[in-house]
């Protein structure tokens, strides 16, 4: 059920659909097509370069444009994970498997009208779900006080850390330096400046989004020129492209399980703080070949194996945007960016703003909606015109990412100072990157710092300095449990498992 | 997959396999933490205590000081355990996940192309305009990611209008003139 009367709804349709919103939503799906769809350049790397134009847009329009280039760039992805081994995205790693395998026997262009018709039904059933829970949730979510929103802070972070691609204590290190550079910038109990070394552009602290563009944007570039001009060259595609989405439904008709499955474990996983479409795709995938009775079929180009993972990306991102809104949680690095640009607009995420931005919110939930509808059409065009995209030169596609990187963070605070922010962070980036080091925790760390401290600082002010409330209030307690969980629960299991194996031995 | 061979373009470090070089790495980082933590202890020492009502609270050192002590027993436990992995001549498990350190000459020239491109950015558009500046830096970054002369200027000259459309005639964000232009505009 929606939450809203008939009367609201009529006004959300109103809003999404007037030119200053529609239009701009429309620019960014198509947008969200060819960086998604290009190597190298990720789907979180398209909401930051696309994050400097949606902020002069109204929070409606530039929400939505946020909303419609996810979508469609995890989507595109799988363009050419499907034709050419290479996921697009890192969220289409899963796609190389069974969808590759298709399109050697010649039958590329169904896999691909399957991803396109799957990922629109699973983002919708992501963005149901996210509808029917968010509200009640953020009602739950009003009794949170303090204690309870430092230990969420340090929750999203240790799933961050736990989960991101390395190992657990690589994460945790990138978290903890995330939260180091949180506190550049004027402390707010105080309003002592910290760190700024007397450079007034500092005393807002780093800049977010040119933080967030040289993380994901310059140390791509960094990495891909490394390599040298041979390995720019993307090979052609030789497959004649041909959709038919008869064929494509009726499949999809009949493996309508396998796909509401996957939608509902990528939601799952995708609200789970830290873990976005990427993992959610590999989960999906997971299930889907364990439950499934030819498994052994899985990766020969298994129709199950193409819609499984397509379903579970898209859906996912409705999933990331339930601790996001509710919490103020980021549940991927592109709801990270979210809030950074949500601060911008001077929203604040949490529970409040379902009532306080009531119209904003029920908006972005209709333009998700409607993008997952208008993403067949602009999908459908990207399949066709992705063999000449991929004509494109690299080192263009390449040298575009860093001027668009440079002018957008200028174009946020009309800073030159934040192009250096940018390219040092695309530095530290690439470097961490060599060092096996996950660069999600430190963006989910920056983001996350002010509510960890503050709430942490405040709290201890109100017990006069005493540790008792955070650990005796039943809903801290929990989240508190929760975190030693995701940090102890997987070793405590491998050594059970070691145990029980030596017994029986 | 496989961890043999040495790392790849540094013949100079006789190493055995990729994993003691992982385990380099990770010394390297671990050191770097260190270095930083130090950083943080040495700018924050000045931050002044908070005391409210005679009670002394958290304040503004509080948060980065023990950030810097969580980062001192990140790095020591990186440096000692990569000390103890290489006498042990294991491989840690993220060597596989770090990405080939296969650097070219070619591959270096491209990097700090692309970072003397954005260090001399702001400089050139403030001395030639955001046309003008943007479109020399863009030109040569495409030459020398070997892209043909005329090419890469005229992919350049779409590519920086379509920007300066977008944000300097529809956002309107003040993009520079330029000295010389505004010389020659007296």
């Amino acid at each position: 059920m929606w939450p809203c009367s008939r009367g609201d709804r009529m006004d959300i349709i109103l809003s999404i659909l007037s030119p200053d919103v529609i239009f701009p939503v429309l620019f960014a799906m198509t947008f969200g097509i060819f960086v998604g769809g290009l190597p190298g350049l990720t789907a979180t790397m398209a909401v930051a370069l696309i994050i400097p134009i949606s902020y002069y847009m109204s929070p409606l329009a530039g929400l939505g444009m946020v909303l419609g280039v996810s979508f469609t760039s995890i989507f595109s992805g799988d363009i050419p994970a499907t034709f050419l081994r290479i996921p697009g995205t890192p969220a289409s790693g899963a796609a190389t498997l069974d969808g590759f395998e298709l399109a050697k026997k010649g039958k590329g262009s169904l896999a691909l009208t399957l991803d396109l018709f799957c990922s629109a039904i699973g983002g919708l059933i992501g963005i149901l779900l996210l509808i029917l829970i968010a509200p009640p949730l953020a009602n739950f979510a009003l009794q949170f006080t303090n204690f309870e929103y430092f230990w969420l802070g340090l929750f999203g972070l240790s799933m961050s850390a736990v989960l991101s691609k390395g190992n657990m204590m690589k994460g945790l290190t990138s978290a903890v330096l995330g939260l180091a550079i949180s506190t550049i910038g004027i402390d707010i109990t105080t309003g002592y400046p910290r760190f700024t070394f007397g450079n007034i552009e500092l005393m807002d602290g780093i800049g977010f989004i040119p933080a967030m563009i040289g993380l994901f944007g310059i140390s791509e570039v960094l990495k891909r020129v490394q390599q040298g001009a041979a390995k720019l060259q993307l090979p052609p595609i030789t497959e004649k492209v041909k959709i038919s989405p008869i064929e494509a439904l009726k499949i999809i008709w009949k493996e309508k399980m396998t796909l509401i499955k996957a939608a509902f474990v990528g939601t799952f996983i995708g609200a789970l703080p830290g873990a976005g479409a990427d993992i959610a795709a590999w989960v999906a995938y997971g299930v889907e070949k364990k439950t499934s009775k030819n498994s052994e079929d899985f990766g020969t180009g298994n129709i199950k194996g193409v819609i499984a993972p397509t379903s579970a990306n898209n859906a996912a991102l409705g999933g990331t945007w339930i601790p996001a809104l509710v919490f103020g949680v980021p549940g991927d690095t592109i709801t990270a960016i979210v809030l950074g640009a949500m601060l911008m607009y001077g929203l604040k995420p949490g529970p409040l703003i379902f009532t306080e931005s009531r119209e904003l919110v029920n908006g972005v939930f209709g333009i998700a909606v409607l993008a997952n509808i208008l993403m067949i059409p602009i999908g459908y065009l990207g399949i066709k015109a992705f063999a000449q995209v991929l004509k494109l030169k690299t080192s263009v596609v390449l040298t575009g990412v860093v001027l668009f990187s440079m002018i957008g963070s200028y174009a946020i605070r009309n800073s030159y100072f934040d192009i250096y922010v940018m390219l040092a962070f695309g530095f530290i980036g690439y470097i961490m990157e060599r060092l096996a080091v996950p660069l999600a925790p430190m963006i989910l760390g920056i983001i996350l710092g002010p509510m960890v401290e503050d709430n942490l600082r405040v709290g201890l002010i109100k017990t006069g300095g005493s540790m008792n409330q955070f650990f005796t209030r039943p809903i801290s307690l929990v989240l508190f449990l929760l975190i030693l969980l995701v940090f102890l629960g997987g070793p405590t299991v491998g050594l059970l498992k070691k145990a029980f194996k030596s017994k029986k031995s | 997959m496989p961890l043999t061979g040495g790392p790849e373009g540094y013949p100079f470090l006789q190493l055995s396999n990729r994993g003691d070089w992982m385990n380099i790495k990770n010394i390297f980082f671990g050191i770097s933490l260190l270095v930083l933590s130090g950083l943080i202890f040495f700018f924050g020492s000045s931050f002044p205590n908070y005391v409210v009502r005679g009670n002394k609270l958290p304040g503004p050192k509080f948060f980065p000081f023990t950030m810097a002590v969580i980062i001192i027993i990140l790095g020591a436990y990186y440096i000692i355990k990569s000390l103890i992995m290489i006498k042990l001549k294991r491989i840690p498990k993220d060597a596989a996940l770090a990405p080939s350190d296969k650097i070219t000459l070619d591959g270096i020239k491209n990097v700090i192309a692309i970072i003397a491109g954005i260090i001399v950015f702001v400089p050139l558009i403030n001395l030639l305009g955001f046309i003008l500046g943007a479109t020399i830096i863009s030109t040569a970054l495409m030459i020398i990611l070997n892209v043909k002369v005329w090419r890469s200027l005229v992919y350049s000259v779409i590519l920086v209008v379509a920007i300066f459309l977008i944000f300097g005639m529809v956002f309107k964000i003040p993009l520079p003139e330029g000295i010389v232009v505004a010389m020659f505009q007296g």
